[in-house]
This record gives structure tokens, C-alpha cells and sequence, in this order.
């Protein structure tokens, strides 16, 4: 399965058992954060594509060094008036 | 006024409506659309009702500072690759006139690069510009420099990421204008050169009142059109860059398309498009005014 889709495998005993993320695989970090419990899921909201997109943006920015906490809050800030522009998403029925 | 035997407008305006009907059915009233669009608060998909909303997507857009640095990023691109690209054109349209051998291979690979779409030329670019000592423009400025070049990662970097981007655009655009001017120079009449030599005039002479006044009419064209087609930069900042690092290669039509397919906000990218339209309107009639005015003194 993940060398099919190369994502992360769903059991540890898979994971021991992958080349890309086993022990000395290449993207054993996303194992390690997995189960040390440092990854959140994602939030199940209407907003994600907003979401996901000021968070892509920000994170480059924060790569090529721009300062954290100013590029997260103006992420912040871009995401609240999504939201309050959709009227808090709304549930419909 | 009575209509002539064979008065042909009927039959003229049926050919030309299907031409008509396409042009106002997706250029004209997706263009009144966006202005109407952006008095509102449209977003994609959503079950909200529409909303008459005013001026207030303008202003979120005036004052957000990632919009105003794609205005910035826009102009200098404009201001810097439309005078370099047509000079090098020129200088090149002025190279294969001398009707070496071989001139017409040496066209064929000079216009190549226009018929490539850009997004595959910046797919190719994206390898020469690979950070790090094995990537290929890295390597090569280390050999060259023999060794003293230390690698960079041309598009992580906020300096270099939009001039790397502006050498890209150059290099696809610049057979275009090439053929163009070359089509001008050769309808150059030889006697106007022979006449100027016998004056005395240089070559230096011959070019700045020979060649320059006689190619205004291309030139003009190239100009206008250069500056226009600089202004949609959209595919090499989306595949290269997406918006650079800290929005140092972000355009206005990269913020737009984000904003419409991303963020789903169509509101908010249609006010982008029409200030945007606005500026370049106003930009091509101040261009071309000042061409015109230069041919009624010529």
C-alpha cells in the first residue's frame, strides 16, 4: 500500500516493515511524530480549503525564514475572516 | 437610405455571428460579470445566499500587503523585461540580417523556445535552477568561475527568486519579438544605408537614424504587446515559486487564481482582475499615445 500511494502505513507493524518509513528510511520522521503524538489531524471543517491554503503559504514562508509568530498570526488572521465572511459555515440541512 | 441590390452587410453580420456570439458569451460577459462579482460576496460552492456587499472586497485588497507587493513584483517585472528582451531581440534580428550561413537554423533555434508552453519551460528551468553544487546553472557558474561560486537556491532566494523567474520569461519570449524585427529589418530599403553612408554617417550613425526610425512601427507593436503579455505572468510563479519565498514572486494573477480556486473566494479575486484590468488599460493607452505622437512628428 505505501508503495503504492506512499503515504505512512496504518499499522506499526507495518511501519517497522516499510522501507520509507522504517527505521532508517528516509521519511522515518513522520513515523517518530506519529507515534510520539506530536501530528494533529486535520480539522474537519468546511474552511479546510482555506485553511490548507494560507497554512501551505505560511509554512513556505516560514522556510525561507520569515518571522513564526508574525506569518502565523497574519495566517490566523486570513483564516477568522474566512470564516466570518462564511458566516461561521453554518450547518445545512 | 435605400438598400442596394447587392448590399451584402445581412449576409456579413450572419457570418460573422458565430465569432460575435463566442466573444460576447466568454469575453464580455465574464468581463461585466466580474465587475458586478465584486461588489458582492460571492464564494465558490457555498450554500450562503449572495450578498450585495459594496466596495469592500477593494479594500481588503488595497490594503493587504501580499496584493500590494504583486503590484510591485508586476511593475518591475514589466520595467525590466520588456526593454531587455527587446533590446536582445533586436540585437539579435540585427545579427542574423547579415545573412551569414546558416542564418536560417540559427532562427529555427532562436524561435523554438515561443512555441513551448511556459509552463513546461519553467519545468525545464526548474532542473537549471536546482539548488545545490550539482544543479545545472550551479555547476556551471562554479566552473566558470573556476570554483569560486558558492551554490544557491536561485528560487528560495527572496533576490534572486524574481530575477531567475524574469531570465526565464526572457528566454521564452524573446523569438517572438526576434522574428518580428527581423521581418522589419529586412523591409528596410538598402539604399536609405547606402544614402547614409555617402553622407558620412557610421554605423553607429546608420542605426540610431536609419534602422531606429524605420523599425518604430514593429517595434511600437512588440513593445505594447511585451508589456501586456508581462503582466499575466501566472505559470512559471505557479510551478517555480507559488508566490516565492515570502511573496517576492507573487503576481497579480497568481493572487487572483489563489484566491478564486483556493480560498474560494470568486469576490475577492474578481475586484484583483479589475483593478488589475484597470491598470493595464491605463498603461497600454498611455503607450500607445506616446508611440502615436512619435509617428505624427516622424
Amino acid at each position: 500500500m505505501t508503495r503504492a500511494n506512499g503515504a505512512p502505513p496504518a499499522r506499526k507493524a507495518a511501519v517497522a516493515r516499510s522501507q520509507l518509513y522504517g527505521k532508517d528510511g528516509p521519511l522515518r520522521l513522520f513515523a517518530v511524530q506519529l507515534e510520539a503524538g506530536h501530528s494533529v489531524p486535520r480539522p474537519r471543517t468546511p474552511a479546510y480549503p482555506t485553511i490548507t491554503s494560507v497554512f501551505e503559504r505560511a509554512f513556505q514562508d516560514i522556510r525561507h525564514g520569515a518571522d513564526v509568530q508574525a506569518t502565523l498570526d497574519r495566517a490566523a488572521a486570513a483564516i477568522d475572516e474566512d470564516i466570518r465572511a462564511n458566516q461561521g459555515y453554518p450547518p445545512q440541512n | 437610405m435605400a438598400r442596394r441590390l447587392n448590399d451584402n452587410t445581412p449576409i456579413a453580420w450572419l457570418l460573422v455571428l458565430p465569432a460575435v456570439v463566442g466573444l460576447v458569451a466568454f469575453v464580455a460577459v465574464p468581463f461585466l460579470l466580474a465587475f458586478f462579482l465584486s461588489l458582492t460576496n460571492l464564494r465558490l460552492g457555498s450554500p450562503l445566499p449572495l450578498e450585495y456587499v459594496g466596495p469592500r472586497q477593494y479594500v481588503r485588497i488595497l490594503t493587504d500587503p501580499s496584493f500590494q507587493r504583486a503590484l510591485v513584483n508586476n511593475a518591475v517585472f514589466a520595467l525590466v523585461v520588456v526593454p531587455v528582451q527587446t533590446s536582445l531581440a533586436l540585437a539579435l534580428a540585427i545579427l542574423l540580417n547579415r545573412g551569414l550561413r546558416g542564418m536560417v537554423v540559427f532562427r529555427t533555434l532562436f524561435f523554438m523556445p515561443v512555441v513551448f508552453p511556459m509552463a513546461l519551460v519553467a519545468v525545464v528551468w526548474e532542473l537549471l535552477y536546482a539548488p545545490g553544487s550539482t544543479g545545472t546553472l550551479n555547476s556551471f557558474l562554479d566552473t566558470i568561475t573556476l570554483g569560486a561560486w558558492e551554490p544557491k537556491a536561485f528560487l528560495h532566494d527572496p533576490y534572486w527568486a524574481l530575477p531567475a523567474i524574469m531570465v526565464l520569461s526572457i528566454w521564452q519570449g524573446l523569438g517572438f519579438q526576434m522574428v518580428i524585427l527581423l521581418a522589419g529589418l529586412q523591409s528596410i530599403p538598402d539604399q536609405l544605408y547606402e544614402a547614409a553612408s555617402i553622407d558620412g554617417a557610421g554605423r553607429l550613425s546608420q542605426f540610431r537614424h536609419v534602422t531606429l526610425p524605420q523599425l518604430r512601427n514593429p517595434l511600437a507593436f512588440v513593445v505594447v504587446l511585451t508589456g501586456i503579455l508581462a503582466f499575466r505572468v501566472f505559470d512559471q510563479v505557479q510551478i517555480l515559486t507559488q508566490g516565492g519565498p515570502n511573496d517576492a514572486t507573487t503576481t497579480v494573477m497568481y493572487e487572483a487564481v489563489t484566491a478564486a480556486f483556493s480560498r474560494q473566494q470568486v469576490a475577492r479575486a474578481a475586484a484583483m482582475t479589475v483593478v488589475f484590468f484597470l491598470i493595464v488599460l491605463t498603461i497600454t493607452l498611455a503607450q500607445r499615445m506616446l508611440v502615436r505622437e512619435e509617428r505624427e512628428v516622424a
